[in-house]
């Protein structure tokens, strides 16, 4: 009877045991990656829709890619805005001119 | 007319991106490109390089051969091929395409080239004649 007990008492010990052991794993694990919605940069802005809200600013600088294929997005933008406007970089000629002369291009 | 209207402090003249993907699917990557470039003070050299090979034909679709067209024309103008690689895989360009292209719909562009000229829209490539007459109009009216 007392080894009964025994072997009753232990086999509730190892069950216990094996539940925090498996608690401690699921704790402990490595965590699954978040999935979040990657842009992407060669998505193309519709010109008959509103085009989304960003929500994401830029953060820490990205490591210099060295491959020639088309860029995978980040979920982040991770590269410093450039230091000047970018629409100036975009003009020529005074910011005082009396006509401005604004071109909406596709490159083709 | 550069030398005329632009050196001279008359016109200034700004560049907006308008992709239109349904004709030229590979005009978002070449903005991408062409913006990243105007942080290396090269956007007209590129944006005039990336003109004369589309036309051409050497980029179409907007992926990795059409990427690797616009690096090579990176190298040719001697900018900094990984700074403008990081640039452009960090699409931290793609705020101001958005903006570009909510700016046309606001005016009622819908179509490339055009052109908002003091606020009037106008349609499609014009000729020498067309601008230099318009300018000299918007002049005397001021």
């Amino acid at each position: 009877m007392s080894n009964d007990r025994r072997r009753i008492r232990r086999g509730w010990l190892l069950t216990v045991a094996g539940w925090l052991y498996a608690l401690v794993l699921v704790a402990c694990g490595p965590e699954a990656p978040p999935r979040a919605a990657v842009p992407d940069p060669t998505a193309v802005p519709d010109p008959t829709a509103v085009p989304p809200r960003p929500t994401q600013r830029p953060s820490t600088p990205a490591p210099a890619a060295t491959s020639t294929v088309a860029p995978t997005p980040q979920a982040e933008a991770t590269a410093p805005l450039p230091p000047a406007s970018i629409v100036e970089l975009r003009s020529i000629g005074s910011a005082r001119a009396r006509i401005e002369v604004i071109e909406f291009s596709d490159y083709q | 007319m550069i030398q005329q209207y632009v050196d001279t402090g008359l016109v200034r003249f700004v560049h907006r991106d308008l992709p239109i993907t349904e004709i030229h699917p590979g005009a978002v990557l070449a903005a991408h490109v062409a913006n990243c470039a105007a942080e290396q003070g090269a956007f007209f050299p590129m944006q005039q390089r990336i003109f004369a090979t589309g036309s051409a034909g050497a980029w179409v679709g907007g992926g990795d051969a059409d990427y690797a067209v616009h690096l090579d024309q990176a190298r040719q103008l001697g900018l900094d091929e990984p700074a403008l690689q990081a640039c452009v895989a960090s699409n931290r360009h793609a705020e101001t395409i958005a903006a570009d292209v909510q700016l046309a719909i606001d005016s009622g562009v819908r179509s490339t080239p055009s052109f908002l000229v003091n606020g009037r829209l106008v349609i499609g490539a014009q000729p020498v004649e067309f601008w230099q007459s318009l300018f000299e109009q918007l002049l005397a009216e001021e």
